[in-house]
């Protein structure tokens, strides 16, 4: 099972979220909606890219439109193997939620 | 990810547009700027990272090609280490020049006054100011916050344990610490020169005077017994400044002082007023207001067209003002040094493009194969900027280093202590990396676009790969050059020339036949007889006289005077002395009779004119003329023939001789024959007479001109050195050049051979195409020179003149150079076996 980051969990989880819709634009907007800073660009493509890489999504070119130059979008979609390293992520934190005793909250 | 991917070109599309409907037009654009900002770094990381196969390779074939023509790439790379080495230097001194006065805080609030004025209808600015000026601003004017006075003596000595140290002081008033940016060391800032007799020292002078310990509250005896007791000591300013470090007296010292003049608002002495205004004044505003001032406190006849004007502190400098406390440096100079570094910079670059397209013959069939196997014209043309900018930056890289070692005694040169460390200042160095990048990319793009756009067809099949397209382009390129280095030739016989003549002109007087004794800031007060009787009683001693200055001291004292029965001023220099100095002089009596010593009524009214004076006055029998000072009459009893008192880089002005007992200088007409005895025997005459430890200050004529031409000699030691850079760059240039031409007319040599042609023969046919573009370049040259070395000229009233001889030596100096630079490769060709060169045909 492959292990991702916060970062990657936020991308991936971000990606889910917009369904058919996620591509470079909606992806940033939602991200940084949802984790109240402005993130760039590049921190959207780059950990992307990686995430393609090793399968854990998967893009392909969409039509272009007048609103973008006539520029195509990449939408990106959530793997198989992308789906199962999010479940994984979220089994193994909440495992070590469990772990910490209710006392260590306490001031 | 880069900037270029479609997506994210998209998407920054999209949501600019997006940010436009929804925020405002302002938003988005600042939105889209800073996202290309914050994407940059990436995008630059990416093109790297994705064409690093390519670069390596483009690295590889250039050191391998760098490697195979190692004559050529030596001389290229020489070439241009030499020109940038040259740039780099001289940069440093433009920069140490405009770094005056910059470290200064508030530089951008902090003026001087000066005073703009008229004299004899021409235009006069001096740097003075009368003393009472700076307490009334400080009273009347709220924009200023704050003024000062600085007044300058020189040569006053430092009695420190009963030595004496000759020092150059400062007097000023407190505020002065805080319009200019002082650290004290030891003392108090605030207060150090509020009280009379403070004195601050520089650091240097501190550990001069008591070595390592603190010098707070030691007495200093200054001129004249007065004791300044030390309340501070100022560390060495950060960087340059128009006024030369030296001690800081307070000014309030001298207010029991009777000839200062404390409050004649029409009187300039030695003083200079600075004033730093509140910020945000406007400066016109502020000349206004200092108009109104000077009208409330001096009558509008005696203001004439006086008028007190401010000069930013950066520009002091830079200014040629009258009167001004130190020499200072000029635009001018600066523009020249920054021009001749371009031109050298210039010669090496045009060397730099000849060198790389001569050799486009030789690389013709190489780039015809890339093409066979695919390359596209970007990639060939970013192949040979790589290889051309490794060049440059390899140059740079050298060139660096070599301006590193050679930056002090280039400094020395000029007379500016340059460090080593000066070039490493982050604008020089943004400079030099710029500097290497421009010339890399334009010297290669040339070349890169010519190799780049051969036809795989013509260079393969061996047709004829277009020599003469490239004639025209390398042949502007080396007339340039020679026209470059044939007016630095002729600039530096011109100045050279220049200074040769104003060292030889007669100056109206024998400098070696006087010797002067400066007496200023001695105790010689009453003792004057009996030094006189002392150096009358040495033998060779033909007359002695006194006077206030002398040929080469400068004259301090000029006053307006009008002619009897007019009123129009005339401004005349006045020359005070005992009477005798016309005789010791030797000065040349044209008219009437000389001044009589002890003559009570030519010591009231009688006067002696130069020609200058009668000329200014209009008179051409000045003898019995009356004119008149202050009321007071004066009769003209004799006229002078000018000689010069100060540099020939300024005219003799209008002078009179007047008898009076302010003395600085005593003056010894003596034997030229036996001066050394002479100054020996004053010497021991000199300690019987003259009580405390003051040694004999000779002062030699000779020696005081020699030093008004220092900067002609400076500028002619750096024009000799550019000079000789352009035509050692232009030969290199030439050099490689031959050995092209050479490479391509073997052949026309071989079968001129056969044909029964000569090795003389041939020799001179070779030649003759170099020795063309020489011509052409004199053609050029010739007049450009003598343009503008006449208009060089022109700011001296005595000078010398462009004569043609001298246009002719440059020109056939550049021929020689020429002709030695290319005769080992015609040489090589004439001599050619033709059998072996045309055996493969």
């Amino acid at each position: 099972m492959q292990q991702i980051t916060s970062q990657e969990e936020t991308l991936l989880l971000g990606v889910l979220a917009l369904g058919d819709n996620a591509y470079g634009m909606t992806i940033r907007r939602h991200v940084s909606k949802v984790t109240g800073k402005d993130w760039s660009i590049g921190a959207i493509y780059d950990p992307l890219y990686r995430l393609e890489r090793r399968d854990l999504v998967s893009s392909f070119l969409a039509d272009p439109t007048a609103e973008r130059g006539g520029r195509s979008k990449r939408m990106f979609r959530v793997t198989e193997l992308g789906k199962a390293a999010l479940q994984n992520h979220r089994a193994v934190r909440d495992r070590l939620w469990e772990s910490v005793p209710g006392t260590a909250w306490t001031k | 990810m880069t900037l270029w991917d479609d997506p994210v070109k998209g998407d920054l599309q999209e949501e600019y547009h997006y940010l436009a409907r929804h925020e405002s037009k302002g938003y988005a654009i600042r939105w889209l700027v800073k996202q290309w900002v914050r994407l940059s770094g990436r995008t630059l990381g990416c093109i790297i990272y994705r064409s690093w196969d390519m670069l390596n390779s483009y690295v590889k074939t250039a050191v391998r090609n760098f490697c195979r023509h190692r004559s050529y790439t030596l001389i290229n790379i020489i070439g241009l280490t030499i020109g940038l080495v040259a740039c780099f230097l001289i940069a440093s001194f433009v920069q140490d020049d405009l770094s005056f006065d910059q470290f200064n805080q508030d530089k951008d609030r902090v003026y001087r006054i000066y005073c703009e004025t008229t004299h004899s209808g021409q235009p006069f600015v001096m740097a003075l100011t009368m003393l009472p000026l700076a307490p009334a601003i400080t009273e009347e004017l709220p924009e200023v916050e704050a003024c000062a006075r600085i007044s300058i003596a020189s040569n006053v000595p430092f009695a420190i344990n009963h030595k004496i140290f000759r020092e150059r002081i400062y007097f000023v008033d407190q505020p002065i610490m805080d319009i200019l940016t002082f650290s004290l060391k030891f003392g108090d800032a605030e207060t150090a020169l509020s009280q009379p007799n403070g004195l601050i020292l520089t650091a240097a002078q501190s550990l001069r005077f008591f070595g390592d310990e603190n010098p707070l509250g030691k007495s200093i005896e200054l001129d004249r017994g007065k004791h300044y007791v030390v309340t501070g000591v100022f560390e060495p300013w950060p960087g340059n400044s128009h006024l030369p470090p030296a001690a800081m007296a307070s000014l309030n010292s001298l207010l029991d002082n009777p000839h200062q003049r404390w409050n004649d608002w029409t009187s300039f002495g030695n003083d200079y007023t600075y004033v730093k205004l509140t910020a945000g004044t406007q400066l016109s505003s502020m000349e206004d207001k200092l108009a109104l001032l000077h009208t409330r406190h001096v009558k509008s006849d005696e203001i004439g067209d006086d008028r007190l004007r401010l000069q930013a502190l950066t520009d002091i400098h830079f200014s040629n003002f009258n009167y001004d406390m130190v020499r200072t440096s000029g635009r001018q100079r600066l523009l020249i040094f920054s021009m001749i570094g371009f031109f050298i910079l210039l010669i090496a670059v045009f060397n730099f493009i000849n060198l790389t397209t001569a050799r486009i013959a030789l690389r013709s069939k190489e780039v015809g194969i890339r093409k066979v196997s695919g390359a596209q014209r970007m990639q060939l043309l970013r192949q040979f900027l790589v290889e051309s900018l490794s060049l440059s930056a390899m140059a740079g890289g050298l060139a660096l280093l070599i301006s590193i070692v050679l930056l002090p005694p280039f400094g020395s040169l000029l007379r500016r202590a340059l460090s080593s460390t000066a070039i490493l200042n982050p604008a020089l160095m943004g400079l030099a990396v710029a500097l290497i990048l421009v010339v890399g990319l334009l010297a290669g793009l040339y070349p890169a676009l010519k190799l780049s756009g051969i036809k795989p067809i013509t260079s393969l099949k061996k047709l004829e790969t277009g020599r003469h397209r490239f004639v025209s382009m390398k042949t502007v390129l080396v007339i340039l050059q020679f026209v470059i280095s044939i007016t630095l030739i002729v600039a530096t016989f011109t100045i050279q020339r220049q200074r040769n003549y104003m060292m030889d002109r007669p100056l109206g007087f024998n400098p070696h036949q006087t010797i002067s004794i400066i007496l200023n800031s001695t105790p010689f007060h009453g003792r004057t007889e009996a030094l006189k009787a002392a150096a009358l009683a040495l033998p060779g001693v033909e007359s002695v006289a006194f006077s206030h200055s002398v040929p080469g001291s400068g004259i301090s004292t000029a006053s307006t005077y009008t002619k009897e029965g007019s009123d129009e001023e005339y401004y005349l220099f006045g020359v005070l002395s005992d009477g005798n100095m016309v005789e010791t002089m030797g000065f040349t009596l044209l008219q009437g009779r000389t001044l009589r010593e002890h003559s009570q009524s030519d010591a009231e009214d009688a006067i002696l004119i130069n020609e200058s004076a009668a000329k200014l006055l209009g008179w051409t029998d000045p003898i019995n003329r009356i004119v008149v000072a202050e009321e007071k009459c004066y009769r003209v009893v004799g006229l002078v023939k000018d000689a010069h008192f100060e540099s020939m880089r300024y005219s003799i002005e209008p002078m009179l001789f007047r008898i009076s007992t302010r003395v600085n200088f005593m003056m010894l007409r003596i034997d030229p024959a036996q001066v050394q005895a002479i100054s020996k025997e004053m010497e021991s005459a000199w300690k019987a007479i003259i009580p405390g430890d003051y040694p004999l200050r000779l002062f030699f004529f000779d020696q005081a001109f020699e030093r008004y031409y220092r900067s002609e000699k400076r500028m002619a030691e750096v024009f000799t050195v550019c000079a000789a850079l352009a035509v050692l760059l232009s030969c290199l240039g030439m050099v490689a050049l031959a050995a092209f031409v050479v490479n391509q007319r073997l052949k026309e040599m071989g079968i001129r051979k056969v044909l029964g042609a000569s090795t003389g023969g041939l020799l001179l046919n070779l030649c003759v195409q170099f020795i063309k573009w020489v011509m052409a370049a004199s053609v050029l040259a010739v007049p450009l020179s003598y343009w503008g070395m006449e208009r060089f000229l022109q700011q001296y009233p005595y000078r010398t003149s462009v004569p043609w001889w001298l246009l002719a030596m440059a020109v056939g100096l550049a021929i020689c150079a020429c002709m030695v630079s290319v005769l080992g490769q015609t040489w090589r060709a004439a001599r050619i076996q033709p059998a072996q060169i045309l055996k493969s045909e």
